[in-house]
């Protein structure tokens, strides 16, 4: 099972004493808490996938809290780009399962975009970071709303998306739209879709 | 080292970070080197925000593989060597 990246949380008696990796990158003394703490889940179920081993295929790679323990798990896995066709990463909330029975999830929904492999893919690479730097960044406004974030290698194309707590609010659910895509710097459309029932927007779906 | 890793190792600091590190509660506690972009006041209702800029600039300082993450093999990929920049 994967642990949690260690953060003790012993605090200097002296406020002023705070040696950041800025300061010394080898022997700094202080990280940069997150707000929440964020669980990297990875999964490739292959060719023959269905639920069964989907689940079964999910692994749970590592909860980090700090802004230094998020970069050393990025420097540290492929890059989104250099993963196995139809394998993911799903960045979570600690304690939110990154499927759509998961009770924070049931009632939500989610904003995607599909790029084709025709982008370049460090464009890509690029757009699935600043995505999880807005989650982890909370960039935000609706603190609670964001689950988390997956990116989907295919065959044709990759699928970035951002889950979200609830659905029926058109101005809470728009609100993170937008945010998604100026802070990913996403230049086509993106979709939003409850995991419940694809019709709720009323046929209509709900861009940015 | 399989796949990707070997380009990592390269990058990795000299030492390992200290491990005992505590979660800044007070940023005016902090002093930055001037060529780093203070994260300001991230705060106003007790919450740690952090914008992208501020938050790229840890990407090439903080390189150390986390003693806790899988080995990559889990992660099955196309073996290339693009990954890492």
């Amino acid at each position: 099972m994967a642990q949690h990246a260690s953060s003790s949380l012993a605090v200097p008696s002296d406020n002023s004493k705070y040696v950041t990796v800025f300061n010394d990158p080898v022997n700094f003394n202080a990280k940069h808490p997150l707000h929440n703490s964020w669980t990297l889940w990875f999964d490739n179920p292959g060719k023959k996938s269905n639920a069964n081993n989907w689940e079964q295929s999910l692994k749970e790679l590592i909860t980090f809290d700090t802004v230094e323990d998020f970069w050393g798990v990025y420097n540290n896995v492929m890059k989104a780009c250099d993963l196995a066709i139809n394998s993911n990463y799903h960045l979570f909330k600690q304690g939110i399962k990154p499927m759509w029975e998961d009770s924070a999830n049931k009632h939500g929904g989610k904003w995607s975009i599909q790029l084709p492999r025709h982008k370049t893919m460090s464009e890509i690479d690029n757009i699935w970071l600043y995505t999880m730097l807005a989650c982890i960044g909370e960039a935000f406004e609706h603190e609670n709303e964001v689950c988390g974030a997956v990116v989907s290698v295919r065959k044709a194309f990759f699928r970035i998306a951002v889950w979200t707590r609830s659905s029926d609010s058109y101005e809470t659910v728009m609100s993170i739209g937008r945010t998604l895509k100026r802070s990913a710097n996403i230049d086509g459309t993106l979709e939003f879709q409850s995991h419940h029932d694809s019709s709720k927007t009323g046929g209509k779906a709900w861009t940015v | 080292a399989k796949s990707g890793l070997s380009v990592d190792l390269s990058r990795t600091t000299s030492a390992p970070p200290s491990s005992l590190s505590a979660r800044i509660e007070n940023f005016s506690a902090v002093s930055y080197p001037s060529h780093i972009q203070s994260p300001g006041n991230p705060d106003g209702q007790n919450k740690y925000r952090y914008d992208r800029d501020f938050l790229m600039q840890f990407m090439n300082v903080c390189t150390d593989k986390p003693d806790s993450l899988p080995s990559l093999d889990v992660l099955g990929g196309d073996g290339n060597d693009r990954g890492m920049q």
